[in-house]
């Protein structure tokens, strides 16, 4: 917990923490002070923000208000970047580990495959993929997942590898451990920063290509997205521009605030590593 | 040019397999996909019966095995057979080469838009780490590059083409002209200009950020303090011995991140109409037109390996020490 | 008759901020250097010899800071790096720039300060070059820095250090990071170069043979003070301050680790003994 509070002291590591902790509690808390459909209709259509207290960011096409949409999209948005990026740094793990274990042949095979899927554009592979699967919360975050793994499957297999040159295998036998068992921890210790910083950069680009998905239409159908927000907005982009842009803004605001959290983490360990 | 040529080769034969692996994951999804091909070209030219459909099913050789399917798919391929289309009723190939034209271009511009403007300011910013310009560029980037770059499409059309009115919505050109020549390239010219600042100010912002980061690791480095000490004035000093050295990541970055930028191109096409294959990819989604997906998929590896090469081949003329085994006695 | 020193130093102290501290590296320096003199800064890691030679280079990182002053008479101005003064540093593979031609990097020192052309540049590098013994000058003038050994790297670096023609060389222990047979030839050639060219020399070195056979003056530095300066003959048969005495009686190389010396100095009485006999540890 000391990393927390050394994070907490670097200016960046302040502001991105206190966003996602809001935006965490608003997005937990919703049901509570909003309950209800996020969708239901309560109101006028196409009210400004800031003129009417009642809907404090003003209300869409359809007379829903903004500031419910807003804050229910957030629970989308936080669980499928979450569990995308989790998704994606387990199947990373898992490969680049299998891959730096036994060399040979099986990390030939495995990294040539890491490498195909990084040539397709991340995003082209999450549009195939759902296009195949149809768009559900699941299908989404296995797509984002696919675009994102190669990254966390080179660093696990760079830990692995690094290992290897450490000959750790003889020390295991001399401690009486079995070499997985090393190998395992001694990962978890050394790739803790690159992978930390590595989160941050992928629950970032899942935010953003979930919002591209939901904004073409492809998120899941049943829920209130910022993706979906923007491209209803759109149809009145003209006369009520608000109702694009204020969703945008809450995007911005995430994905910013969650590589001020990243860089934070960095900094702060970076900064324990020299007062150590 | 040895060296460069030597690279390129190796390079190419290194794409074979992944290409291979590009292929059979389209195969797979291929297969996944509800309904064949026959289904497909059956629903647009309304159905057969049943004799009729095993017969092209035969011809087709889409009622033998996964692995020998899986064959004839590659051998397609490598004759250049991306399949058929069902939206366009068209083959695959013939559909995207017409339209990849215009997303080259758009790719062109906005690469060139985010890594030499990026550059440039990346340079001013790390010219002097720690400075107030430096942190201002630096933070200001970090909010440009959190930024969506259907987002900011869509703000630069309520800015530009509805409120102010200087530039057109959408569209490639303007539709039934008949201008031709110079007057074309500008009207082509002033529908680009949004497009390509929606996909090019955000990768703007990420390179701008790597040159400055790297400038400010090669400002620590020895032989930095060394020129210094020679009496290299100041603005030789950051070009041709800070700048040129902090160079070299970013140029590995650029082929690294050009595949983002295509996947972000797909929706940049959408929001302005654009004719170019980002968004045929987007009308296959709507249509569910699976081979077409799937082909665009492919060139877009293609693509994707190429610029890596392109780029392979920059940083191997950039920096002298690639290639060489070692010091000499 | 003494006319006025090349160099003077009178209270130089520079101190280091880290983080919250502030680390002492120099206390209250003083001495001057004549023209053509040839001094040779000598102790143990630590002791501020480096820190002096860069304070007086003007080459000290951000975080220091300096006390008392450093004045240069016959020049009139602060000296201006590569035109007054000239520096070769420790690390050969550090100090050229891997992406320009050796050519290329001396040539622009040149044009620099010579306000010559680059093709008239380009001849007087290659020139340079074949000062240092560096083979087919001409030729490697396209070389690249990788390209080159460890001790043709540090020729290089001193053949860019006088491209500029400046009167004082100043060598932060050119030869510690090559090996005896390079360090010698090295060595001859700096003599050479300093002895045809007039030039005043200051160097930094832990060892005391190298000392001795480069310099015509010596200062010993211990813990950031200089305990001794004077001419090496006198210096070396009459040393004023014990931790001289106890240096030459040694004759170590100071830069063996504390735990590989047969003989140690004792901080306190500066008398010598073996280790396991030494007060404190």
């Amino acid at each position: 917990m000391k990393i927390l509070r050394a994070m907490i002291l670097t200016g960046e590591g302040a502001a991105g923490l206190g966003v996602l902790t809001c935006l965490v509690l608003a997005a937990l808390t919703a049901p509570l002070f909003f309950p209800g459909d996020p969708l239901a209709i309560v109101g006028p259509p196409l009210v400004s923000p800031f003129s009417d207290t009642a809907y404090p960011l003003g209300t869409d096409r359809l007379g829903r208000s903004v500031t419910v949409e807003l804050i229910y999209g957030a629970r989308t948005t936080l669980l499928v970047a979450i569990t995308s990026a989790a998704t994606a740094l387990g199947i990373g793990a898992l490969v680049g580990t299998l891959a730096g274990f036994f060399g040979g042949i099986v990390d030939e095979v495995l990294m040539r495959i890491t490498e195909a899927f990084q040539t397709i554009p991340a995003f082209l592979l999450s549009l195939a993929f759902i296009s195949v699967t149809g768009p559900a919360i699941p299908t989404i975050v296995l797509a984002i997942a696919l675009g994102a793994w190669p990254q966390p499957a080179r660093i696990a297999r760079a830990e692995v590898l690094s290992l290897r040159e450490r000959d750790f295998v003889a020390a295991a036998r001399v401690v009486g451990m079995h070499p997985l068992e090393i190998a395992v921890r001694e990962i978890l210790l050394n790739a803790l920063t690159p992978v930390v910083s590595l989160a941050a950069v992928i629950v970032a680009a899942a935010v953003l290509i979930e919002a591209a998905l939901s904004f073409l239409g492809l998120g899941d159908p049943n829920r209130v997205t910022w993706g979906s927000m923007i491209a209803e907005g759109r149809t009145v982009l003209r006369g009520a521009p608000f109702l694009s842009i204020v969703p945008g803004l809450a995007l911005v605001v995430t994905v910013l605030a969650v590589h001020l959290t990243g860089r934070g983490f960095v900094a702060a360990i970076g900064a324990r590593r020299i007062e150590a | 040019m040895r060296r460069a040529l030597i690279l390129l080769l190796r390079r190419l034969i290194g794409a074979v397999p992944v290409l291979l692996i590009v292929a059979v994951g389209a195969f797979l999804l291929l297969e996944a996909a509800p309904g064949d091909a026959v289904d497909a070209y059956l629903a647009a030219t309304g159905g057969a019966d049943s004799e009729r459909v095993s017969e092209l099913r035969a011809e087709w050789g889409l009622d033998r095995g996964p692995l020998q399917r899986f064959l004839a798919y590659a051998a397609a391929l490598a004759r250049g057979d991306l399949g058929w289309s069902t939206a366009f009723q068209r083959p695959v190939l013939d559909v995207i080469s017409e339209r990849l034209p215009s997303t080259l271009i758009l790719m062109g511009l906005a690469t060139a838009l985010a890594f030499g403007v990026g550059s440039l300011l990346g340079i001013f910013a790390g010219a002097r780490p720690g400075s107030l310009r430096d942190r201002a560029l630096s933070l200001t980037s970090l909010a440009v590059y959190a930024m969506p770059g259907f987002w900011l499409g869509l703000v630069l059309i309520v800015i530009f083409a509805v409120d102010l009115r200087w530039l057109p919505i959408g569209g490639l050109e303007t539709i039934a002209s008949g201008k031709s020549g110079l007057d074309r390239f500008l009207d082509i010219g002033r529908h680009l200009l949004l497009p390509v600042a929606s996909l090019g100010i955000v990768y703007l912002a990420l390179y701008l950020r790597l040159m400055r980061d790297s400038m400010a690791e090669i400002w620590k480095e020895d032989f930095v303090r060394a020129a210094r000490a020679r009496g290299i004035p100041r603005r030789r000093l950051i070009l041709r011995h800070v700048a040129r050295n902090a160079l070299l990541p970013v140029v590995t970055m650029l082929g690294l991140q050009f595949g983002s930028m295509l996947g972000g191109s797909i929706v940049v096409e959408g929001v302005f109409a654009i004719p170019g294959v980002g968004r045929l990819a987007l009308e296959a989604v709507s249509q569910r037109d699976i081979p077409l997906l799937l082909g665009v998929m492919l060139i877009s590896a293609v693509i994707v390996i190429a610029v890596n090469l392109l780029t392979d081949i920059a940083y191997a003329v950039l920096d002298p020490r690639v290639g060489s085994s070692g010091t000499a006695a | 008759m003494s006319a006025a020193p090349f160099l003077s130093v009178r209270g130089l102290g520079v101190h280091y901020r880290d983080g919250r501290r502030r680390v002492a590296a120099l206390h209250d320096v003083d001495f001057d250097l004549a023209l053509g003199g040839r001094l040779a800064l000598v102790g143990e890691s630590g002791s501020g010899k480096s820190t002096l030679a860069l304070a007086i280079a003007g080459l000290l990182p951000e975080n220091a800071s300096i006390t008392g002053t450093i004045s240069f008479p016959s020049l009139g101005a602060a000296p201006r790096p590569g035109r007054d003064l000239g520096v070769v540093f420790q690390d050969p593979g550090g100090s050229l720039n891997p992406v320009l031609s050796i050519g290329d990097q001396i040539a622009e020192i040149v044009v620099v300060h010579r306000g010559v052309s680059w093709r008239a540049a380009r001849s007087i590098a290659a020139e340079l070059l074949d000062r240092v013994r560096i083979p087919q000058a001409q030729a490697r003038l396209h070389g690249f820095p990788h390209e080159f050994s460890g001790g043709q790297r540090q020729r290089i670096a001193m053949a860019a250090a006088l491209a500029g023609e400046p009167r004082l060389l100043i060598a932060d222990e050119p030869t510690s990071a090559l090996d005896t047979v390079v360090q010698r030839e090295l060595v001859l050639l700096l003599d050479e170069l300093v002895r045809e060219r007039g030039l005043t020399l200051l160097f930094v070195t832990h060892d005391i043979a190298l000392a001795s056979e480069l310099a015509d003056e010596v200062a010993v530095l211990l813990g950031g003070r200089m305990v001794e300066h004077g001419p090496i003959g006198s210096v070396f048969a009459a040393p004023a301050h014990a931790y001289t005495r106890a240096l030459l009686e040694t004759r170590l190389d100071l830069d063996t680790p504390l735990s590989a010396r047969l003989l140690e100095i004792d901080g306190q009485t500066f008398t010598v003994r073996r280790p396991s006999e030494m007060s404190n540890g």
